[in-house]
């Protein structure tokens, strides 16, 4: 570092990004995370003093689903601006170098920005037998995420599986799965479930730390911003819900007319994420708008919550977050579900459902 | 009977929700107070859960008023005054031509359109260097 570090509005002047694009790609992060409204312009002011922010992702026990959600799911869009703002040091998916190449440029990333990079992790820690159930260069993923934590700034639990264990740590979690916040203690960690999380999210998120800090975190370590509201809080079916029309089972005529989902097992009611509105595939539909019901992705062990097609009420999920749903008119339905569920072939046959609740059970057990 | 997707409905109904004359309650406020203290103020559209008919309602009640921009910025954007003075709506859209962001503001002009200080001074050295260039060619 011989010469003063160019600001990184000069560097993107020269690339052909104005100044107004800029503002453009803070107004769209400040709207999805629900910033005041002068917050576009602050972002944007303190975005373009800052230098490049040096980011290295390590990738864990995962399916590489969370890379894909934030790299492909938009051609180049604003979004992908986020690109343009850090400096992606390590990404063993992404990067072009490999083998020993690859893990120098980690090291090199690790020393040139001591104490200021930040930690995107994707994938739960195996952490059983001394981690030996995943590797990457020879060393455990228990080892790596240790190493590189240390001199972090702060960390990005991206996908649930990096937040809270996600599909790894299923019973039986034969690999002693763990979230990064069972392992690190002593950093800033920011978690971005979902499986995957909203592209936009993962931005929104990044944007926000480069600009005015760590944002404002729920009891499981979220961005309040972006799950704040329960997908039931911001469900267009949510009318349906206050005035008791439910869908029996999938293809009766309550589903056809676009009832509520609840009774066949939507967890909307208890799982905290940005869908809703954001939306899915360019903002063109979420689970719910296409038939349904939310699985609670975002949410810790939601995979062995008791079952996809199983009424919240009605399911047998361990106690705690899940099984307390005394949602004022969710406690009255509860039992109206519990009905409903016992009955749901007899009234799916009338229907001439061609699968019926109780199939989607048999096959979910 | 053969049915095709567009029978299996699984969309809201498009009937108002009221939605739009409580925006408009609450821009009615806004506007009152940046008239007083010239603070400006902006609604996230993108956020409140309006349907179509609520988003048409709204629109229509607030009118066009006589300044309709668009701005090329990785992507379009629409802006237009309403027929409200003060009152802008704002729609940018991505270089698919998909909706970002929808606002409304409530300011003179919406600072997107200000060119920032920084970028005239370096227009100005440009169009000196440029001007100086083509008078000596004369």
């Amino acid at each position: 570092m011989t010469k003063k570090t160019h600001r990184l509005s000069d560097e993107l002047q020269k690339h052909g990004i104005s100044r107004r694009s800029f503002l453009k790609f803070c107004t769209a992060m400040a709207s999805a995370m629900a910033l005041p409204p002068m917050a576009a312009n602050v972002m944007a002011e303190t975005l373009e003093k800052v230098q490049r922010q040096s980011v290295i992702w390590l990738s864990f026990q995962e399916c590489t689903g969370c890379t894909e959600s934030l790299t492909r799911s938009h051609k180049p869009s604003i979004e992908s601006l986020i690109f343009d703002f850090i400096s992606l040091d390590y990404h063993h998916t992404l990067q072009a170098a490999s083998g020993d190449a690859a893990e120098l440029a980690r090291e090199q990333a690790m020393h040139a920005h001591k104490g200021k990079y930040i930690l995107i992790v994707d994938g739960s820690i195996p952490t059983k037998d001394d981690g030996v159930y995943s590797t990457i260069a020879g060393m455990t993923n228990l080892d790596m995420l240790k190493e590189v934590a240390k001199d972090a700034a702060a960390i990005v639990s991206i996908g649930t599986c990096a937040a809270y264990g996600g599909l790894p740590k299923a019973a039986p979690n034969p690999t002693g799965a763990q979230s990064v916040s069972e392992i690190i203690k002593d950093k800033p960690i920011i978690n971005i479930p979902g499986c995957p999380p909203i592209p936009v999210v993962m931005t929104g998120v990044l944007a926000h730390v480069l600009t005015l800090g760590i944002p404002e975190l729920d009891s499981h370590g979220r961005p309040v911003a972006f799950y704040g509201d329960s997908i039931h809080d911001r469900c267009y079916r949510r009318p349906f819900y206050d005035q008791g029309l439910f869908a029996k089972s999938f293809d009766d005529d309550g589903a056809r007319k676009g009832w509520c989902l609840y009774e066949v097992g939507c967890k909307g009611p208890v799982t905290h994420n940005a869908c809703a509105t954001l939306k899915w595939n360019n903002g063109t539909s979420f689970p719910i708008q296409s038939g349904h019901g939310c699985i609670g992705c975002s949410e810790p062990d939601f995979w062995d919550a008791g079952g996809f097609y199983k009424a919240l009420s009605t399911s047998n999920a361990e106690p705690g977050h899940w099984a307390g749903v005394a949602l004022g008119a969710g406690a009255v339905v509860g039992a109206a579900a519990a009905l409903a569920n016992r009955h749901s072939h007899k009234q799916a046959e009338s229907d001439k459902t061609e699968i019926t609740l109780d199939d989607m059970k048999e096959s979910d057990a | 009977m053969s049915e095709t997707l567009a029978d299996i409905a699984i969309s809201s109904p498009e009937v108002e929700t009221g939605m739009a004359d409580a925006i408009l309650m609450e821009l009615a406020d806004f506007l009152e107070t940046f008239a007083k203290e010239q603070t400006p103020h902006s609604i996230d559209l993108h956020s409140l859960p309006m349907n179509d008919a609520d988003r048409a309602a709204l629109k229509q009640a607030l009118g066009q008023g006589e300044v309709n921009i668009t701005l090329q910025s990785m992507g379009e954007s629409q802006i237009y005054e309403t027929a409200y003075a003060g009152i802008w709506w704002l729609s940018h859209f991505d270089t698919e031509g998909r909706l970002l962001t929808e606002l409304i503001e409530i300011c003179s002009v919406p600072a997107i359109l200000i060119p920032h200080q920084e970028d005239i001074s370096r227009a100005a050295v440009t169009l000196k260097t440029v001007a100086t260039r083509r008078s000596a060619d004369d």
